[in-house]
């Protein structure tokens, strides 16, 4: 996840620069995980407005705190871990059903493309699922299908036992199952295989 | 079924969780084997599979958002900046207090030695000594004062009336006794300062009564109870 190309400096690499105040390092490494940051933490908290400060108080975080960091941990779980702490208190601290339409959020997202956010919001089924799903099976959901992470990676980023994400997924699951039955049809009640 | 299928399938609910990391290509080692044996042979986990990695496919390929990251970076940096200035800021101030502080420290030390504090102290304890010496009158004094003589009483009085205080533990005997020895009668009892007034007869002389009562020991006051503008006053008792 995240691999850099060849010739540029790894995560860790730039965290370590991050260390020293190299304020160009602290900009490559936004740069590499602003799209990614943003999509996360639309798909766990849905809130337009909210996603750039969500982001930028998780990087804030990490420049402040880029000493604190374990050069043997990965860097994505850590900035991931961070974004998706900030998108829970961001939720909590607004109620729920207090959403933007999509037209306002847009005046407010600084360089946004219309298709991409329409995209990402109308054309997409999944987006549909996801708005039904509570924010811990959202942030499964994502981390496992768009980011590619294991389930021990995801339990670190969301500070909770590896039963509880594969509990949550398994939820997810079959909430997607019954809300389009037609896609992903549900194959049994108890989910009890059978040999062939 | 052979025994290999059955150990296969025997953890089948737990193959089921880990089929969206299979899906993701996350699973490594014994545990990706496990999983891959069990798909082998069980048809339920194999169309769940199918629908993992439908909806993995799905979610790989929602568009990208194309966002400018740059405005966002550049809040950010005015952000940490704006902050370390305050914070600097906040340093440098308690050190600049600091300084004038110890800079007002030195004139002090300089201008107040010994030498000069003696006089210094000695014109404070002369300033609070004659405060209290013309500034402490107590309030009480003047909240409790009363007269013999109150202005306002003045029209129930006539020529002939005298103002009495008598000393302390005087007999009514005492009292009838002394009166009756300038004719008078008593025509205001004690007030509360103890004043009685005293009417003597028309024709007798007011100051030889007052004289009278003046000579006897057992009274404290005797004043005519109207002022006599027109002769000097004879004094207090």
């Amino acid at each position: 996840m995240f691999k850099p190309h060849i010739g540029e400096p790894s995560d860790n690499d730039l965290i370590r620069q991050i260390c020293e105040s190299d304020t160009e390092a602290f900009e490559v490494l936004y740069k590499r995980y602003y799209p990614k940051l943003f999509r996360f933490v639309f798909r766990v908290t849905r809130q337009l407005d909210q996603i750039e400060e969500i982001i930028n108080d998780t990087m804030y975080v990490v420049w402040r705190r880029a000493s604190s960091f374990q050069p043997d941990a990965r860097a994505s779980t850590w900035i991931f871990g961070i974004a998706y702490k900030k998108s829970l208190k961001s939720m909590s601290e607004r109620p729920t059903g207090e959403h933007l339409e999509l037209e306002e959020a847009e005046a407010l997202i600084p360089g946004v493309q219309d298709s991409g956010l329409q995209n990402l919001e109308l054309e997409d089924w999944i987006s549909v699922a996801f708005s039904k799903l509570p924010a811990d099976q959202r942030a499964v959901l994502e981390l496992t299908y768009h980011q590619g992470l294991h389930y021990q990676e995801i339990a670190q980023i969301m500070d909770c036992p590896e039963n509880t994400v594969k509990t949550r997924m398994f939820n997810a699951r079959k909430k997607i199952k019954a809300l389009f039955p037609e896609f992903l049809p549900e194959s049994s009640s108890d989910h009890r295989g059978y040999l062939i | 079924m052979n025994t290999q299928s059955s150990l296969a399938y025997s953890d089948h609910d737990e193959i089921w969780l880990l089929i969206p990391w299979y899906a993701n290509g996350s699973l490594a080692g014994s545990e990706r084997n496990r999983v891959k044996a069990h798909i082998q042979v069980c048809l339920l986990c194999r169309r769940e599979l199918s629908n993992q990695t439908m909806l993995a496919k799905k979610l790989e390929h929602t568009p990208r958002v194309e966002i400018s990251s740059k405005p966002s970076f550049e809040r950010l940096m005015t952000r940490i900046h704006e902050e370390d200035e305050s914070k600097s800021n906040r340093i440098s101030q308690p050190i600049v207090s600091q300084q004038r502080l110890s800079r007002w420290r030195l004139l002090l030390d300089e201008f107040f030695t010994t030498k000069h504090m003696v006089p210094v102290f000695a014109t404070a304890l002369l300033a609070i000594a004659i405060a209290l010496q013309f500034g402490g009158i107590p309030s009480k004094g003047i909240k409790d004062y009363h007269t013999v003589a109150n202005s306002h009483e003045l029209d129930r009085f006539g020529t002939q009336d005298i103002r009495v205080i008598f000393a302390d533990r005087v007999t009514e005997q005492e009292i009838s006794g002394l009166i009756g020895s300038i004719q008078g009668n008593i025509v205001d009892h004690p007030n509360s300062v103890s004043a009685m007034t005293v009417r003597i007869p028309d024709g007798m002389s007011i100051d030889h009564a007052i004289n009278q009562l003046r000579g006897s020991k057992l009274v404290i006051f005797a004043e005519p109870a109207l002022p006599q503008s027109d002769k000097p006053n004879g004094g207090g008792g």
